[in-house]
């Protein structure tokens, strides 16, 4: 096992030849040090608008997404006390993609679609935060249950909205639930979002190894949980919702690369974060490069090539970890 | 500060009546122990005591000040607690969990790290539990006497002056219950210069007799006896106590109870 340290160390060039690949390959194989010349603006042929224009926008969003994912499912896991919590468990996706389908069968898209998104995202999220706080008992357990439920709630809308859509709009549908990462605009806001998001998790590295480890615990060593899960539950959510906004639900990235670095060893926060940001934004990043090559000129749904990728690579590592 | 009061406390679980009325002072250089059938309320009011439930009536207070109004932080400087039971939900290792322990004296830069002294406590609190060569190992690899004896030594990391225990030698072998409640009461309070309240619920009363030289004992109706161990344990408390017939052997340099056998 390496040390938290060393493998955030590692991570990091890691972190730069995925994007470095996924800027080279696609219908245009383009060099090294093509990418490099367009980057840096000295490059003037189509390759640097291949480059700047289309796939600088797309790795960046598919890396913006991917870490805020893997980050909101390192949170919600703690505030749950749930290895098994993703960043849907507690149905922000769900609102999201009934707003956003929704705007689709009303012509919207664009910014018009996002910003639907962004406000279902949202109301789902207060809507489980109000309802989980009626009554009294175990919060993890109720706001758990209340997510799942509510989650499942806006599942039997979006099947309903899916079964009276006419049939132009399915495939269009499918594909923004699936997760779609081929908008070409720069994810200025995600990124930005990215950067207060996972600082302002960062700050609260510490107090989090202790909610991980009951609140109770956290509440014996000077800590106030409730505060705590409060504010964890919050910045997941936004976390969630601005990813969803951004490319619609792409699934198995918040569930497993924050489980993959716990089973590698890391368990203080305050580098399992970072390491979160890195490994879940390269993750996705070199499953859409695979997404738009495979078989090209065709693209996959990169919800599908992330389970394709990760459900071998976390069976591996489980079997692994319990032989040691 | 070590010196921890309640004023007519009441503690009750849903409408349950556990603790009525108790009025007790646990001074600096005593040893309690907390006696009482299942139910009785030990780990409420060990919980309350920390400051981690509000009780229903009454006050704590830490030298003159009411617990609820010190910062959560500097409380948790001078109470530490030992919960009975720990659910670990992720992985973690010995050493990092006795770490824990020093969370309320870590600078609250964001940038800090846990310092040499940090590391020594640490050390201090492992070697203290014998837990030194499992330093590394995973929690969930441990025995359940050794994540006891974990517990108990992130107690220690935490260097508080008010010490209150939940059954800590549960899982404990023979020999661990005795020189781990000999460590907390005898040797750590003459480091300490007599300094340190523990404030022990135990279900062994020959233990308690033994270790402690104060005893609250809980009543299932919420009735509540406290004073030095010599006057408020005899056998008749006891057996109204745990509700059943007890057994008196021994001289009058040590006494020990035991069940009676019943058919």
């Amino acid at each position: 096992m390496l040390p938290a340290r060393s493998l955030t160390i590692v991570l990091i060039p890691v972190t730069i030849a995925s994007l470095m690949l996924s800027l080279a390959i696609g219908s245009v194989d383009v060099g090294l040090s093509d990418i490099l010349l367009s980057l840096t603006g000295a490059n003037e042929n189509v390759n640097q608008r291949i480059i700047t224009e289309l796939r600088l926008p797309r790795t960046l969003t598919a890396f913006t997404v991917g870490a805020l994912l893997a980050i909101s499912g390192a949170l919600l896991q703690v505030l749950l006390r749930n290895p098994l919590a993703d960043p849907y468990i507690l149905g922000v996706s769900g609102g999201a993609a009934v707003a956003a389908l929704l705007a689709m069968i009303a012509g919207l898209a664009g910014a018009w679609l996002m910003g639907g998104a962004m406000v279902g995202s949202l109301i789902s999220v207060l809507l489980v935060f109000g309802l989980s706080r009626l009554g009294g008992g175990n919060h993890q357990l109720r706001l758990l249950l209340t997510g799942v439920i509510i989650a499942a709630g806006w599942g039997a809308l979006i099947s309903l909205i899916l079964s009276v859509s006419p049939t132009r709009q399915i495939h269009g549908m499918l594909f923004w639930l699936m997760g779609d990462l081929s908008g070409n605009h720069m994810p200025i806001a995600g990124l930005v979002i990215l950067v207060l998001g996972a600082g302002g998790a960062w700050v609260f590295a510490r107090p989090l190894n202790l909610l991980a480890r009951g609140e109770d615990f956290a509440a014996a060593l000077g800590e106030n949980p409730v505060r705590l899960r409060n504010l964890v539950y919050f910045l997941a959510s936004i976390l969630t919702a601005a990813a969803v906004t951004l490319a619609g639900t792409i699934g198995f990235v918040g569930l497993v690369i924050p489980h993959l670095l716990r089973l590698a060893g890391t368990s203080d926060h305050r580098w399992l974060l970072p390491q979160c940001l890195l490994l879940g934004g390269s993750f996705l990043v070199l499953a859409d490069a695979l997404s738009r090559s495979m078989i090209a000129p065709q693209q996959l749904p990169v919800g599908v090539v992330t389970a394709l990728i990760g459900v071998p690579l976390f069976l591996y590592l489980l079997i692994r970890s319990s032989r040691q | 500060m070590s010196r921890l009061i309640t004023e007519q406390l009441k503690l009750s679980a849903g409408k349950k009546l556990l603790i009525d009325d108790l009025s007790i002072e646990f001074e600096a250089g005593q040893n309690w122990a907390v006696l009482g059938p299942n139910g009785s309320g030990k780990t409420t009011l060990l919980h309350c005591l920390a400051g981690l439930r509000q009780a229903d009536n009454g006050t704590v207070m830490l030298d003159g000040q009411a617990l609820t109004s010190i910062a959560s932080r500097k409380r948790a400087r001078h109470i530490g607690i030992v919960f009975q039971h720990y659910d670990d939900a992720f992985p973690s290792n010995v050493i990092d969990t006795v770490m824990a322990g020093r969370h309320p004296h870590l600078n609250t830069n964001l940038f800090a790290v846990e310092t040499a002294a940090d590391e020594q406590f640490v050390q201090d609190a492992l070697q203290k539990m014998e837990l030194d060569p499992l330093a590394h190992r995973a929690l969930n690899t441990l025995s359940g006497g050794e994540r006891r004896r974990v517990d108990i030594a992130m107690l220690l990391a935490q260097q508080p002056t008010v010490r209150l225990l939940d059954e800590p030698c549960n899982h404990l072998d023979l020999r661990h219950q005795g020189s781990i409640l000999h460590q907390l009461t005898s040797m750590e309070q003459k480091q300490a210069g007599n300094r340190l309240t523990n404030v022990i619920a135990l279900h062994d009363i020959n233990q308690a007799i033994f270790y402690c030289d104060h005893a609250l004992l809980l009543y299932a109706d919420g009735r509540t006896v406290h004073g030095p161990t010599e006057e408020v344990i005899n056998r008749n408390a006891l057996e109204e106590l745990y509700e059943c017939k007890l057994a008196e052997i021994g001289d009058h340099r040590r006494k020990l109870f035991l069940p009676e056998t019943t058919q």
